[in-house]
Protein backbone atom coordinates (compact mmCIF):
# COMPACT_ATOMS: atom_id res chain seq x y z
CA UNK A 1 0.00 0.00 0.00
CA UNK A 2 2.93 2.40 0.92
CA UNK A 3 4.29 1.09 -2.19
CA UNK A 4 1.40 2.43 -4.38
CA UNK A 5 1.22 5.72 -2.49
CA UNK A 6 4.87 6.99 -3.14
CA UNK A 7 4.00 6.88 -7.04
CA UNK A 8 3.54 10.55 -7.65
CA UNK A 9 0.84 9.38 -10.31
CA UNK A 10 -1.59 7.59 -7.88
CA UNK A 11 -0.69 10.25 -5.02
CA UNK A 12 -1.72 13.01 -7.28
CA UNK A 13 -4.45 11.39 -8.98
CA UNK A 14 -6.06 10.63 -5.73
CA UNK A 15 -5.43 14.62 -4.46
CA UNK A 16 -7.80 15.49 -6.90
CA UNK A 17 -10.01 13.06 -7.05
CA UNK A 18 -10.70 13.27 -3.30
CA UNK A 19 -10.92 17.50 -3.33
CA UNK A 20 -13.38 17.35 -6.43
CA UNK A 21 -15.26 14.35 -4.76
CA UNK A 22 -15.97 15.61 -1.18
CA UNK A 23 -17.79 18.59 -2.02
CA UNK A 24 -19.85 16.05 -4.09
CA UNK A 25 -20.74 14.13 -1.09
CA UNK A 26 -21.66 16.32 1.27
CA UNK A 27 -23.36 19.11 -0.77
CA UNK A 28 -26.22 19.51 1.15
CA UNK A 29 -23.59 20.87 3.55
CA UNK A 30 -21.08 22.79 1.42
CA UNK A 31 -24.24 25.03 -0.08
CA UNK A 32 -26.94 26.02 1.75
CA UNK A 33 -28.78 27.58 -1.18
CA UNK A 34 -31.36 24.64 -3.00
CA UNK A 35 -30.21 23.98 -6.21
CA UNK A 36 -33.58 24.04 -8.00
CA UNK A 37 -34.99 27.41 -6.15
CA UNK A 38 -35.25 30.10 -9.24
CA UNK A 39 -34.77 33.76 -8.30
CA UNK A 40 -36.08 35.71 -11.39
CA UNK A 41 -34.57 38.81 -9.95
CA UNK A 42 -30.85 37.40 -9.92
CA UNK A 43 -30.88 35.80 -13.38
CA UNK A 44 -27.85 35.68 -15.06
CA UNK A 45 -25.39 37.10 -12.74
CA UNK A 46 -21.64 36.74 -13.27
CA UNK A 47 -19.68 35.07 -10.29
CA UNK A 48 -19.86 37.26 -7.24
CA UNK A 49 -19.96 36.63 -3.48
CA UNK A 50 -22.83 35.52 -2.91
CA UNK A 51 -23.45 33.10 -5.88
CA UNK A 52 -19.40 32.09 -6.15
CA UNK A 53 -20.03 30.50 -9.52
CA UNK A 54 -22.98 32.99 -11.22
CA UNK A 55 -26.62 31.94 -11.47
CA UNK A 56 -28.51 30.50 -14.68
CA UNK A 57 -31.20 31.44 -16.92
CA UNK A 58 -33.61 30.84 -13.82
CA UNK A 59 -31.14 33.10 -11.43
CA UNK A 60 -30.53 29.18 -9.51
CA UNK A 61 -27.32 29.37 -7.94
CA UNK A 62 -24.63 27.31 -10.31
CA UNK A 63 -22.03 26.50 -7.77
CA UNK A 64 -25.03 24.85 -5.73
CA UNK A 65 -26.04 23.09 -8.80
CA UNK A 66 -22.38 21.96 -9.72
CA UNK A 67 -22.01 20.42 -6.19
CA UNK A 68 -25.12 18.42 -6.27
CA UNK A 69 -24.88 18.03 -9.76
CA UNK A 70 -21.44 16.12 -9.34
CA UNK A 71 -23.52 13.77 -6.49
CA UNK A 72 -25.29 12.42 -9.87
CA UNK A 73 -22.43 12.29 -11.73
CA UNK A 74 -20.15 10.66 -9.48
CA UNK A 75 -22.65 8.21 -8.63
CA UNK A 76 -22.92 7.35 -12.40
CA UNK A 77 -19.11 6.79 -12.71
CA UNK A 78 -18.68 4.90 -9.24
CA UNK A 79 -22.35 2.13 -10.68
CA UNK A 80 -21.19 2.33 -13.97
CA UNK A 81 -17.65 0.84 -13.33
CA UNK A 82 -19.05 -1.39 -10.65
CA UNK A 83 -21.60 -2.99 -12.70
CA UNK A 84 -19.56 -3.48 -16.02
CA UNK A 85 -16.86 -4.86 -13.69
CA UNK A 86 -18.41 -7.03 -12.32
CA UNK A 87 -20.85 -8.45 -14.97
CA UNK A 88 -17.85 -8.68 -17.36
CA UNK A 89 -15.95 -10.29 -15.00
CA UNK A 90 -18.73 -13.27 -14.65
CA UNK A 91 -19.15 -13.51 -18.87
CA UNK A 92 -15.00 -13.15 -19.55
CA UNK A 93 -14.38 -15.80 -16.87
CA UNK A 94 -16.56 -18.40 -18.06
CA UNK A 95 -16.07 -17.29 -21.49
CA UNK A 96 -12.20 -17.68 -21.21
CA UNK A 97 -12.46 -21.21 -19.31
CA UNK A 98 -15.44 -22.91 -20.78
CA UNK A 99 -14.99 -23.37 -24.48
CA UNK A 100 -18.38 -24.25 -25.60
CA UNK A 101 -19.87 -20.59 -24.97
CA UNK A 102 -16.48 -18.80 -25.70
CA UNK A 103 -17.38 -18.51 -29.63
CA UNK A 104 -20.66 -17.33 -29.17
CA UNK A 105 -19.56 -15.04 -26.23
CA UNK A 106 -17.06 -13.17 -28.50
CA UNK A 107 -18.89 -12.79 -31.51
CA UNK A 108 -21.64 -11.12 -29.34
CA UNK A 109 -19.36 -9.14 -28.04
CA UNK A 110 -17.54 -8.02 -31.18
CA UNK A 111 -21.12 -6.98 -32.10
CA UNK A 112 -21.33 -4.94 -29.33
CA UNK A 113 -18.08 -3.20 -29.53
CA UNK A 114 -19.11 -2.21 -33.03
CA UNK A 115 -21.70 -0.21 -32.24
CA UNK A 116 -20.22 3.09 -31.28
CA UNK A 117 -21.19 3.40 -27.64
CA UNK A 118 -22.16 6.90 -27.84
CA UNK A 119 -24.55 6.03 -30.55
CA UNK A 120 -25.97 3.07 -28.27
CA UNK A 121 -26.13 5.04 -25.21
CA UNK A 122 -28.81 7.59 -26.77
CA UNK A 123 -30.43 5.27 -28.71
CA UNK A 124 -30.73 2.98 -25.53
CA UNK A 125 -31.99 6.64 -23.56
CA UNK A 126 -33.97 7.81 -26.48
CA UNK A 127 -36.09 4.48 -26.21
CA UNK A 128 -35.62 4.06 -22.19
CA UNK A 129 -36.72 7.53 -20.97
CA UNK A 130 -34.74 9.85 -19.55
CA UNK A 131 -34.18 8.42 -16.21
CA UNK A 132 -31.16 7.97 -14.19
CA UNK A 133 -31.87 4.49 -14.10
CA UNK A 134 -31.63 3.95 -18.06
CA UNK A 135 -28.78 6.21 -18.18
CA UNK A 136 -26.85 4.45 -16.26
CA UNK A 137 -27.99 1.20 -18.39
CA UNK A 138 -26.80 2.90 -21.48
CA UNK A 139 -23.43 3.75 -20.30
CA UNK A 140 -22.94 0.10 -19.25
CA UNK A 141 -23.87 -1.46 -22.06
CA UNK A 142 -21.13 -0.49 -24.10
CA UNK A 143 -18.20 -1.12 -21.76
CA UNK A 144 -18.88 -4.55 -20.76
CA UNK A 145 -17.15 -6.34 -24.04
CA UNK A 146 -13.81 -4.25 -22.82
CA UNK A 147 -13.86 -5.49 -19.72
CA UNK A 148 -15.25 -9.05 -21.17
CA UNK A 149 -12.07 -8.73 -23.10
CA UNK A 150 -9.48 -8.36 -20.47
CA UNK A 151 -10.54 -10.54 -17.88
CA UNK A 152 -10.58 -13.41 -20.78
CA UNK A 153 -7.12 -12.98 -22.19
CA UNK A 154 -6.05 -12.89 -18.70
CA UNK A 155 -8.51 -16.09 -17.75
CA UNK A 156 -6.98 -17.93 -21.05
CA UNK A 157 -3.04 -17.63 -20.55
CA UNK A 158 -3.68 -18.26 -16.38
CA UNK A 159 -6.12 -21.51 -17.32
CA UNK A 160 -3.14 -23.23 -19.14
CA UNK A 161 -1.11 -22.64 -15.51
CA UNK A 162 0.13 -26.46 -13.53
CA UNK A 163 -1.57 -24.69 -10.40
CA UNK A 164 -5.04 -24.73 -12.52
CA UNK A 165 -4.00 -28.24 -13.78
CA UNK A 166 -3.74 -29.44 -10.51
CA UNK A 167 -7.14 -27.98 -9.19
CA UNK A 168 -8.67 -29.87 -12.13
CA UNK A 169 -6.75 -33.21 -11.53
CA UNK A 170 -7.30 -32.73 -7.64
CA UNK A 171 -11.37 -32.82 -8.61
CA UNK A 172 -11.96 -29.16 -7.87
CA UNK A 173 -15.20 -27.73 -8.97
CA UNK A 174 -15.37 -25.28 -12.35
CA UNK A 175 -16.54 -22.25 -9.76
CA UNK A 176 -14.05 -22.87 -7.25
CA UNK A 177 -11.36 -23.06 -9.79
CA UNK A 178 -12.52 -19.74 -11.48
CA UNK A 179 -13.28 -17.94 -7.90
CA UNK A 180 -10.00 -19.38 -6.04
CA UNK A 181 -7.15 -19.93 -8.96
CA UNK A 182 -8.29 -17.89 -11.31
CA UNK A 183 -9.79 -14.67 -10.89
CA UNK A 184 -7.88 -13.40 -7.85
CA UNK A 185 -5.08 -13.12 -11.39
CA UNK A 186 -7.61 -10.48 -12.32
CA UNK A 187 -7.69 -8.12 -9.71
CA UNK A 188 -4.88 -5.78 -10.66
CA UNK A 189 -5.90 -5.21 -14.20
CA UNK A 190 -9.58 -4.93 -12.97
CA UNK A 191 -8.95 -1.90 -10.45
CA UNK A 192 -6.83 0.15 -12.93
CA UNK A 193 -10.04 -0.48 -15.87
CA UNK A 194 -12.77 0.11 -13.33
CA UNK A 195 -10.57 3.65 -13.14
CA UNK A 196 -10.74 4.33 -16.50
CA UNK A 197 -14.51 3.57 -17.39
CA UNK A 198 -15.48 5.83 -14.20
CA UNK A 199 -13.41 8.52 -15.76
CA UNK A 200 -15.44 7.86 -19.11
CA UNK A 201 -18.45 7.16 -17.97
CA UNK A 202 -18.40 10.76 -16.19
CA UNK A 203 -18.17 11.78 -19.80
CA UNK A 204 -20.16 9.66 -21.72
CA UNK A 205 -23.14 11.31 -18.66
CA UNK A 206 -21.91 14.72 -20.10
CA UNK A 207 -22.09 14.05 -23.39
CA UNK A 208 -25.07 12.71 -23.32
CA UNK A 209 -26.58 15.51 -21.57
CA UNK A 210 -24.94 17.80 -23.83
CA UNK A 211 -27.15 16.10 -26.65
CA UNK A 212 -30.03 16.54 -24.35
CA UNK A 213 -30.21 12.87 -24.51
CA UNK A 214 -29.18 12.52 -20.44
CA UNK A 215 -30.54 12.78 -17.10
CA UNK A 216 -34.11 15.00 -16.98
CA UNK A 217 -33.49 18.43 -15.95
CA UNK A 218 -35.15 17.88 -12.25
CA UNK A 219 -32.30 16.10 -11.01
CA UNK A 220 -28.75 18.36 -11.40
CA UNK A 221 -26.19 16.57 -13.15
CA UNK A 222 -23.13 18.05 -15.21
CA UNK A 223 -24.44 16.95 -17.75
CA UNK A 224 -27.71 18.61 -17.89
CA UNK A 225 -26.08 21.72 -16.09
CA UNK A 226 -23.97 21.87 -19.43
CA UNK A 227 -27.07 21.36 -21.51
CA UNK A 228 -28.86 24.16 -20.17
CA UNK A 229 -25.80 26.59 -20.29
CA UNK A 230 -25.52 25.76 -23.68
CA UNK A 231 -28.12 28.14 -24.96
CA UNK A 232 -26.62 30.92 -22.89
CA UNK A 233 -23.16 30.18 -23.56
CA UNK A 234 -22.45 33.77 -25.55
CA UNK A 235 -24.15 35.82 -23.02
CA UNK A 236 -23.08 33.75 -19.38
CA UNK A 237 -20.05 31.53 -20.34
CA UNK A 238 -19.77 31.37 -16.51
CA UNK A 239 -22.65 28.32 -16.59
CA UNK A 240 -20.61 26.90 -19.03
CA UNK A 241 -17.00 27.45 -17.12
CA UNK A 242 -17.95 25.73 -14.11
CA UNK A 243 -19.38 22.29 -14.55
CA UNK A 244 -16.88 21.92 -17.34
CA UNK A 245 -13.77 22.71 -15.51
CA UNK A 246 -14.89 20.39 -12.49
CA UNK A 247 -15.59 17.64 -15.27
CA UNK A 248 -12.28 18.05 -16.43
CA UNK A 249 -10.56 17.91 -12.96
CA UNK A 250 -12.41 14.87 -11.80
CA UNK A 251 -11.80 12.97 -15.03
CA UNK A 252 -8.07 13.91 -14.89
CA UNK A 253 -7.84 13.09 -11.49
CA UNK A 254 -9.15 9.37 -11.91
CA UNK A 255 -7.11 9.05 -14.85
CA UNK A 256 -3.44 10.25 -13.61
CA UNK A 257 -4.85 7.68 -10.95
CA UNK A 258 -5.56 5.29 -13.31
CA UNK A 259 -1.71 5.69 -15.25
CA UNK A 260 -0.29 4.94 -11.57
CA UNK A 261 -2.46 2.17 -10.55
CA UNK A 262 -1.40 0.75 -13.75
CA UNK A 263 2.49 1.53 -13.57
CA UNK A 264 2.66 0.25 -9.73
CA UNK A 265 0.32 -2.51 -9.84
CA UNK A 266 1.15 -3.76 -13.27
CA UNK A 267 3.38 -2.19 -15.72
CA UNK A 268 2.76 -4.64 -18.62
CA UNK A 269 -0.86 -3.88 -18.43
CA UNK A 270 0.28 -0.58 -20.65
CA UNK A 271 -0.27 -2.14 -23.85
CA UNK A 272 -3.65 -4.26 -23.29
CA UNK A 273 -5.62 -1.24 -22.12
CA UNK B 1 -4.23 -16.12 -48.33
CA UNK B 2 -7.28 -16.06 -50.20
CA UNK B 3 -8.46 -18.54 -47.61
CA UNK B 4 -7.69 -16.68 -44.83
CA UNK B 5 -9.61 -13.71 -46.55
CA UNK B 6 -12.68 -15.92 -47.44
CA UNK B 7 -12.41 -17.11 -43.68
CA UNK B 8 -12.01 -13.58 -42.11
CA UNK B 9 -14.86 -12.12 -44.72
CA UNK B 10 -17.37 -15.19 -43.47
CA UNK B 11 -16.53 -14.54 -39.69
CA UNK B 12 -17.72 -10.66 -40.03
CA UNK B 13 -21.30 -12.19 -40.65
CA UNK B 14 -22.34 -13.47 -37.03
CA UNK B 15 -21.29 -9.96 -36.02
CA UNK B 16 -22.94 -8.26 -38.41
CA UNK B 17 -26.25 -10.54 -37.43
CA UNK B 18 -25.68 -9.84 -34.20
CA UNK B 19 -25.89 -6.16 -34.81
CA UNK B 20 -28.74 -6.39 -37.06
CA UNK B 21 -30.83 -8.31 -33.93
CA UNK B 22 -29.90 -5.93 -31.55
CA UNK B 23 -30.67 -2.81 -33.48
CA UNK B 24 -34.12 -4.40 -34.07
CA UNK B 25 -34.53 -5.97 -30.52
CA UNK B 26 -34.36 -1.64 -29.22
CA UNK B 27 -37.51 -0.57 -30.86
CA UNK B 28 -39.81 -3.75 -29.21
CA UNK B 29 -37.54 -3.80 -25.84
CA UNK B 30 -38.91 -0.47 -25.19
CA UNK B 31 -42.12 -0.62 -22.79
CA UNK B 32 -45.36 0.37 -24.84
CA UNK B 33 -46.28 0.00 -28.10
CA UNK B 34 -43.60 0.66 -31.22
CA UNK B 35 -46.21 2.47 -32.59
CA UNK B 36 -47.05 4.37 -29.83
CA UNK B 37 -43.80 5.24 -29.19
CA UNK B 38 -42.84 6.34 -32.25
CA UNK B 39 -46.01 8.28 -33.37
CA UNK B 40 -45.70 9.87 -30.21
CA UNK B 41 -48.62 11.28 -27.63
CA UNK B 42 -50.41 13.33 -29.64
CA UNK B 43 -51.02 10.90 -32.09
CA UNK B 44 -53.90 9.67 -34.24
CA UNK B 45 -55.52 6.39 -34.47
CA UNK B 46 -54.60 6.76 -38.11
CA UNK B 47 -51.06 7.83 -37.75
CA UNK B 48 -50.62 4.87 -35.73
CA UNK B 49 -52.34 2.79 -38.80
CA UNK B 50 -50.08 3.93 -40.98
CA UNK B 51 -46.91 3.42 -38.60
CA UNK B 52 -48.45 -0.20 -37.87
CA UNK B 53 -48.56 -0.56 -42.03
CA UNK B 54 -44.93 0.70 -42.49
CA UNK B 55 -43.04 -1.42 -40.37
CA UNK B 56 -45.09 -4.50 -40.53
CA UNK B 57 -46.03 -4.23 -36.75
CA UNK B 58 -49.27 -6.34 -36.83
CA UNK B 59 -46.90 -9.78 -38.23
CA UNK B 60 -45.58 -12.13 -35.40
CA UNK B 61 -42.05 -10.90 -34.57
CA UNK B 62 -39.68 -13.59 -36.11
CA UNK B 63 -41.40 -12.64 -39.52
CA UNK B 64 -41.16 -8.76 -38.99
CA UNK B 65 -37.23 -9.20 -37.96
CA UNK B 66 -37.06 -11.70 -41.14
CA UNK B 67 -38.98 -9.02 -43.52
CA UNK B 68 -36.71 -6.43 -42.01
CA UNK B 69 -33.52 -8.40 -42.59
CA UNK B 70 -34.64 -9.15 -46.19
CA UNK B 71 -35.59 -5.65 -47.21
CA UNK B 72 -31.45 -4.49 -45.54
CA UNK B 73 -30.00 -7.07 -47.47
CA UNK B 74 -31.63 -5.63 -50.50
CA UNK B 75 -30.77 -2.03 -49.96
CA UNK B 76 -34.17 -1.06 -47.98
CA UNK B 77 -33.46 0.67 -44.72
CA UNK B 78 -36.84 2.00 -44.51
CA UNK B 79 -38.50 5.48 -44.77
CA UNK B 80 -38.29 8.06 -42.30
CA UNK B 81 -41.57 8.68 -40.18
CA UNK B 82 -40.77 12.51 -40.54
CA UNK B 83 -39.31 13.07 -44.15
CA UNK B 84 -41.19 10.49 -45.42
CA UNK B 85 -37.46 10.07 -47.43
CA UNK B 86 -35.93 6.91 -47.56
CA UNK B 87 -33.44 6.29 -45.29
CA UNK B 88 -30.33 5.69 -47.37
CA UNK B 89 -31.55 8.66 -49.24
CA UNK B 90 -31.32 10.99 -46.09
CA UNK B 91 -27.95 9.69 -44.90
CA UNK B 92 -26.58 10.14 -48.80
CA UNK B 93 -27.44 14.09 -48.36
CA UNK B 94 -25.76 14.29 -44.97
CA UNK B 95 -22.75 11.85 -46.21
CA UNK B 96 -20.25 14.50 -47.37
CA UNK B 97 -19.58 16.88 -44.55
CA UNK B 98 -19.13 14.10 -41.86
CA UNK B 99 -16.86 12.04 -44.36
CA UNK B 100 -14.79 15.26 -45.08
CA UNK B 101 -14.77 16.22 -41.40
CA UNK B 102 -13.46 12.23 -40.69
CA UNK B 103 -10.76 12.32 -43.60
CA UNK B 104 -9.15 16.25 -42.65
CA UNK B 105 -9.12 14.71 -38.72
CA UNK B 106 -7.67 11.39 -39.24
CA UNK B 107 -4.64 13.33 -41.44
CA UNK B 108 -4.59 15.86 -38.72
CA UNK B 109 -4.19 13.25 -36.12
CA UNK B 110 -1.68 10.87 -37.44
CA UNK B 111 0.49 13.16 -38.76
CA UNK B 112 0.46 15.25 -35.52
CA UNK B 113 0.48 12.23 -33.17
CA UNK B 114 3.05 9.38 -34.87
CA UNK B 115 6.20 12.13 -34.78
CA UNK B 116 5.26 13.28 -31.08
CA UNK B 117 4.30 9.82 -30.16
CA UNK B 118 7.88 8.28 -31.62
CA UNK B 119 10.16 11.32 -30.34
CA UNK B 120 8.67 10.69 -26.91
CA UNK B 121 9.56 7.11 -27.06
CA UNK B 122 13.34 8.03 -28.36
CA UNK B 123 13.60 10.36 -25.17
CA UNK B 124 11.60 8.20 -22.65
CA UNK B 125 12.23 10.27 -19.61
CA UNK B 126 13.18 13.82 -21.10
CA UNK B 127 11.35 16.85 -20.44
CA UNK B 128 9.66 16.42 -24.23
CA UNK B 129 8.34 12.96 -22.87
CA UNK B 130 6.71 14.20 -19.63
CA UNK B 131 5.38 17.27 -21.92
CA UNK B 132 4.00 14.59 -24.58
CA UNK B 133 2.41 12.60 -22.20
CA UNK B 134 0.87 15.72 -19.69
CA UNK B 135 -0.36 16.43 -22.93
CA UNK B 136 -1.58 13.13 -23.90
CA UNK B 137 -3.62 12.68 -20.47
CA UNK B 138 -4.66 16.20 -20.56
CA UNK B 139 -6.18 15.26 -24.12
CA UNK B 140 -8.09 12.17 -22.82
CA UNK B 141 -9.33 14.42 -20.09
CA UNK B 142 -10.83 17.09 -21.23
CA UNK B 143 -14.60 16.46 -22.88
CA UNK B 144 -14.63 17.22 -27.02
CA UNK B 145 -17.47 19.42 -26.33
CA UNK B 146 -15.60 21.47 -23.81
CA UNK B 147 -12.22 22.23 -26.15
CA UNK B 148 -15.40 23.13 -28.96
CA UNK B 149 -16.72 25.92 -26.71
CA UNK B 150 -13.44 27.04 -25.84
CA UNK B 151 -12.52 27.66 -29.15
CA UNK B 152 -15.94 29.27 -30.16
CA UNK B 153 -15.28 31.73 -26.95
CA UNK B 154 -11.61 32.49 -28.56
CA UNK B 155 -12.28 32.80 -32.19
CA UNK B 156 -16.06 33.86 -32.87
CA UNK B 157 -16.47 37.34 -33.48
CA UNK B 158 -13.01 38.12 -33.43
CA UNK B 159 -12.33 38.51 -36.80
CA UNK B 160 -10.41 35.57 -37.38
CA UNK B 161 -10.35 33.78 -40.50
CA UNK B 162 -12.33 31.01 -38.82
CA UNK B 163 -15.51 30.41 -39.04
CA UNK B 164 -17.15 28.77 -35.98
CA UNK B 165 -20.63 27.74 -37.97
CA UNK B 166 -21.24 25.68 -40.46
CA UNK B 167 -19.92 24.00 -43.32
CA UNK B 168 -18.60 24.69 -47.12
CA UNK B 169 -17.77 21.88 -49.90
CA UNK B 170 -14.61 21.22 -50.90
CA UNK B 171 -16.12 21.62 -54.41
CA UNK B 172 -16.31 25.45 -53.64
CA UNK B 173 -12.79 25.89 -53.07
CA UNK B 174 -9.94 24.38 -50.85
CA UNK B 175 -9.04 27.91 -49.16
CA UNK B 176 -12.79 28.03 -47.97
CA UNK B 177 -12.94 24.72 -47.23
CA UNK B 178 -10.33 24.86 -44.78
CA UNK B 179 -11.36 27.95 -43.43
CA UNK B 180 -14.49 26.10 -42.40
CA UNK B 181 -13.33 22.70 -41.17
CA UNK B 182 -10.84 24.00 -39.47
CA UNK B 183 -11.48 24.38 -36.06
CA UNK B 184 -13.82 21.70 -35.92
CA UNK B 185 -10.79 19.26 -36.95
CA UNK B 186 -8.86 20.49 -34.19
CA UNK B 187 -11.75 19.80 -31.60
CA UNK B 188 -12.48 16.17 -32.79
CA UNK B 189 -8.55 15.56 -33.80
CA UNK B 190 -7.37 16.33 -30.57
CA UNK B 191 -9.04 12.96 -28.57
CA UNK B 192 -7.89 10.93 -31.34
CA UNK B 193 -4.69 12.22 -31.98
CA UNK B 194 -4.34 11.62 -27.93
CA UNK B 195 -5.04 8.15 -28.85
CA UNK B 196 -2.96 7.26 -31.83
CA UNK B 197 0.16 9.30 -29.71
CA UNK B 198 0.15 7.16 -26.92
CA UNK B 199 -0.01 3.90 -28.96
CA UNK B 200 2.63 4.66 -30.82
CA UNK B 201 4.78 6.12 -27.68
CA UNK B 202 4.39 2.33 -25.94
CA UNK B 203 5.01 0.57 -29.00
CA UNK B 204 8.35 2.38 -30.36
CA UNK B 205 9.22 2.32 -26.84
CA UNK B 206 8.91 -1.52 -26.61
CA UNK B 207 10.63 -1.83 -29.80
CA UNK B 208 13.26 0.27 -28.92
CA UNK B 209 14.69 -2.19 -26.47
CA UNK B 210 14.98 -5.52 -29.03
CA UNK B 211 18.30 -6.71 -29.82
CA UNK B 212 18.41 -5.41 -33.20
CA UNK B 213 18.11 -1.91 -32.34
CA UNK B 214 21.48 -2.44 -30.54
CA UNK B 215 23.01 -4.07 -32.90
CA UNK B 216 21.59 -1.25 -35.54
CA UNK B 217 23.48 1.47 -33.52
CA UNK B 218 26.58 -1.14 -32.96
CA UNK B 219 27.13 -0.99 -36.37
CA UNK B 220 26.73 2.93 -36.27
CA UNK B 221 23.40 3.82 -38.46
CA UNK B 222 22.08 7.21 -38.00
CA UNK B 223 19.20 7.47 -35.02
CA UNK B 224 17.03 9.52 -37.20
CA UNK B 225 17.37 6.23 -39.33
CA UNK B 226 16.91 3.94 -36.99
CA UNK B 227 13.98 5.83 -35.18
CA UNK B 228 12.28 5.60 -38.94
CA UNK B 229 13.24 2.43 -40.64
CA UNK B 230 13.74 -0.04 -37.86
CA UNK B 231 11.66 1.10 -34.88
CA UNK B 232 8.41 2.94 -36.78
CA UNK B 233 7.78 0.37 -39.35
CA UNK B 234 7.87 -2.15 -36.69
CA UNK B 235 5.79 -0.25 -34.94
CA UNK B 236 3.49 -0.06 -37.50
CA UNK B 237 0.86 -3.14 -36.40
CA UNK B 238 -0.45 -1.70 -33.26
CA UNK B 239 -0.69 1.47 -34.54
CA UNK B 240 -2.55 1.12 -37.96
CA UNK B 241 -4.87 -1.22 -35.19
CA UNK B 242 -5.47 1.79 -33.08
CA UNK B 243 -6.39 4.20 -36.23
CA UNK B 244 -8.62 1.79 -37.48
CA UNK B 245 -10.35 0.44 -34.43
CA UNK B 246 -10.23 4.27 -33.13
CA UNK B 247 -13.18 4.77 -35.73
CA UNK B 248 -15.80 4.03 -32.94
CA UNK B 249 -14.18 6.39 -31.37
CA UNK B 250 -14.43 9.40 -34.11
CA UNK B 251 -17.79 8.58 -34.87
CA UNK B 252 -18.74 9.59 -31.57
CA UNK B 253 -16.49 12.75 -31.44
CA UNK B 254 -18.21 13.46 -34.78
CA UNK B 255 -21.78 13.21 -33.68
CA UNK B 256 -20.43 16.29 -31.05
CA UNK B 257 -18.65 18.04 -33.10
CA UNK B 258 -21.00 18.28 -35.63
CA UNK B 259 -23.73 19.53 -33.11
CA UNK B 260 -21.14 22.17 -31.49
CA UNK B 261 -20.11 23.64 -34.77
CA UNK B 262 -23.45 23.00 -36.49
CA UNK B 263 -22.05 20.75 -39.48
CA UNK B 264 -25.10 19.80 -41.26
CA UNK B 265 -23.51 15.79 -41.51
CA UNK B 266 -24.42 12.74 -40.15
CA UNK B 267 -23.93 13.41 -36.56
CA UNK B 268 -26.35 16.19 -36.84
CA UNK B 269 -29.07 13.87 -38.61
CA UNK B 270 -28.52 11.40 -35.70
CA UNK B 271 -29.66 14.20 -32.76
CA UNK B 272 -32.47 15.11 -34.74
CA UNK B 273 -33.81 11.96 -35.62
CA UNK B 274 -33.34 10.94 -31.81
CA UNK B 275 -34.61 13.93 -30.88
CA UNK B 276 -38.37 13.13 -33.21
CA UNK B 277 -37.71 9.40 -32.15
CA UNK B 278 -37.33 9.02 -36.00
CA UNK B 279 -37.36 5.08 -34.87
CA UNK B 280 -36.30 3.66 -38.63
CA UNK B 281 -33.41 6.73 -39.40
CA UNK B 282 -32.23 5.61 -35.70
CA UNK B 283 -31.82 2.05 -37.11
CA UNK B 284 -30.44 2.50 -39.98
CA UNK B 285 -27.93 4.90 -38.89
CA UNK B 286 -26.75 2.83 -36.40
CA UNK B 287 -27.01 -0.44 -38.67
CA UNK B 288 -24.66 1.34 -41.51
CA UNK B 289 -22.13 3.00 -38.90
CA UNK B 290 -21.39 -0.43 -37.30
CA UNK B 291 -21.63 -2.38 -40.52
CA UNK B 292 -18.38 0.26 -41.62
CA UNK B 293 -16.80 -0.13 -38.34
CA UNK B 294 -17.13 -4.40 -39.25
CA UNK B 295 -15.72 -4.26 -42.55
CA UNK B 296 -12.93 -1.15 -41.47
CA UNK B 297 -11.73 -3.66 -39.20
CA UNK B 298 -11.74 -7.09 -41.33
CA UNK B 299 -9.96 -4.97 -44.23
CA UNK B 300 -7.39 -4.32 -41.33
CA UNK B 301 -7.19 -7.47 -40.28
CA UNK B 302 -6.85 -8.98 -43.76
CA UNK B 303 -4.41 -6.24 -44.72
CA UNK B 304 -2.10 -7.49 -42.11
CA UNK B 305 -1.77 -11.15 -43.32
CA UNK B 306 -1.09 -9.38 -46.38
CA UNK B 307 2.10 -7.46 -45.47
CA UNK B 308 2.65 -9.77 -42.68
CA UNK B 309 2.89 -13.56 -43.55
CA UNK B 310 2.92 -14.83 -40.18
CA UNK B 311 -0.48 -14.11 -39.10
CA UNK B 312 -3.07 -16.23 -39.52
CA UNK B 313 -5.27 -16.94 -36.85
Amino acid sequence: MKKILDNPSVALGLVIVVIMAVPALFAPLVSSIDPTAMAPMERIKPPSASHWFGTDLFGRDVYSRVVHGGRTSLLVGLTVAAISIVIGMVIGAASGYIRVIDAVVMRIMDGLMAIPSLLLAIAMVSVGGASLTSVVVAITLPEIPRVVRLVRGIVLTIREEAYVEAAVTAGTSTVAILWRHILPNTIAALIVLASYIGASAVLTEASLGFLGAGISPEIPSWGNIIAEARVSFQIAPWILFFPSACLVLIVLGVNVLGDGLRDTLDPRLAKKM
Amino acid sequence: MLNFTIRRLLGAVPVLGFIALFVFALLHLAPGDPAGIIAGEEASPEDIARIYEALNLDRPLPEQFGLWLWGLVNGDFGVSIYTSLPVLELVRQRLEPTISLAITTIIFSVVVAIPLGAYAAWRAGSLGDRAVMIFSVLGFSVPTFVLGYLLIYFFAGRGTPFPVQGFVSIREGLAPFLRHIALPTFMLGTSYMVLIMRITRASVLEILNEDYIRTARAKGVPERKILTRHALRNAAVPIVTVVSLGFAFLVSGVVITESVFNIPGLGRLTVEAISKRDYPVIQGLILLVSATYVLINTATDITYAFFDPRIRY
